[in-house]
């Protein structure tokens, strides 16, 4: 019981965060967050809370290409699989195809690097190598996503993975920058 | 919600159409290691790693991958012979006008038509795929 109004609890915070970031000041003029909420977003990317860690990483207008300060806590993250409802990340699309998967940590972070784009792309490449096959596959897929020729070669390099998921997800990927 | 989904799913269907015939004249070059080690993948022991390997060789549109996709067509897994039958489809090679006549004799109704609709394709009759890429992404994550 306890553990549930902590969830919920936890739900409310993921969208007050959103909320914050929704400002017309942020959407409309102003692209960039400043240091000092970047450096708030990185915080609560590494809170103790799954369901605060996918509310932040889904926060859609906090990544962009200038938000890289943001990229080692969001590598870090991309080995975590605590499921979450995906009611909380307010980006989810799955609900349209009937589907309601759990999201994990991992894969909102992946879908953040994603948005901040190019300078994510090494940081991926070297996430291909953790110890941690979640991480090695939510890694196969952003730089699929992200389109990247610099990617082909490591890719390559996964798809004699010893994890079968990140095989598959390799060679999704390939076919993804393939145009 | 269901007819939202519908309207999605009309749109998505319309534009795999549209995109499918604007990439006909275009073929991207694709480094020669890539199509080896995506065709070395369709032998792989896990299905699904197959099937997305046959998926990305269907996009990547190689006559080069023919051969291996052709002896995809063989695989225990019905849903790798379908995509590889829908990769064949989309590099349009005469070569698997053979390969995809057996494949219309397939146990699976699903392989069968898939194979009927790839071989309109490869005479031209085709595009009009209903399922035009029946492989979504393990995770399927959107963009």
């Amino acid at each position: 019981m306890a553990s549930i109004a902590l969830r919920r609890l936890g739900f409310a915070a993921g969208c007050l965060i959103a909320l914050a970031f929704a400002t017309p000041e942020v959407s409309a003029g102003r692209q960039t967050p400043s240091a000092k909420d970047l450096s708030a977003v990185i915080e609560m990317l590494r809170s103790p809370d799954p369901v605060v860690r996918v509310g932040v990483a889904c926060a859609r207008n906090v990544f962009n290409a200038s938000a890289a300060a943001a990229i080692p806590a969001l590598v870090e993250l991309l080995e975590d699989a605590e499921p979450v409802a995906p009611e909380v990340c307010r980006e989810d699309h799955r609900h349209w195809w009937g589907e309601e998967h759990a999201i994990t940590p991992g894969e909102a972070a992946a879908r953040a690097l994603v948005h901040i784009g190019s300078a994510s792309v090494e940081p991926l490449v070297k996430t291909l190598a953790s110890p941690a096959a979640v991480a090695r596959r939510n890694a196969a897929w952003a730089l699929g996503a992200l389109d990247d020729q610099r990617a082909v070669t490591p890719l390559i390099g996964s798809l004699k993975d010893r994890d079968a998921s990140v095989r598959a997800q390799a060679a999704w990927a390939l076919g993804a920058i393939a145009n | 919600m269901p007819s939202s989904a519908k309207i999605l799913a009309a749109v998505l269907l319309a534009s795999t159409f549209v995109c499918s015939h604007a990439q006909a004249q275009t073929v991207p070059a694709v480094p020669a290691a890539t199509i080896t080690a995506l065709a070395d993948a369709l032998k792989d022991s896990d299905a699904e790693v197959r099937r997305q390997a046959a998926w990305a060789l269907g996009r990547i549109r190689s006559e080069q991958s023919v051969d291996a996709l052709i002896a995809a067509l063989r695989d225990s897994d019905q849903e790798v012979r379908k995509q590889a039958i829908w990769a064949i489809g989309r590099i349009r090679s005469p070569k698997a006008v053979d390969a995809l006549t057996a494949a219309l004799k397939d146990s699976n109704i699903e392989v069968r038509r898939s194979a009927a609709q790839a071989l309109a394709q490869i005479y031209g009759h085709g595009g009009g795929n209903p399922n035009p890429n029946p492989n979504p992404n393990p995770g399927t994550r959107p963009f």
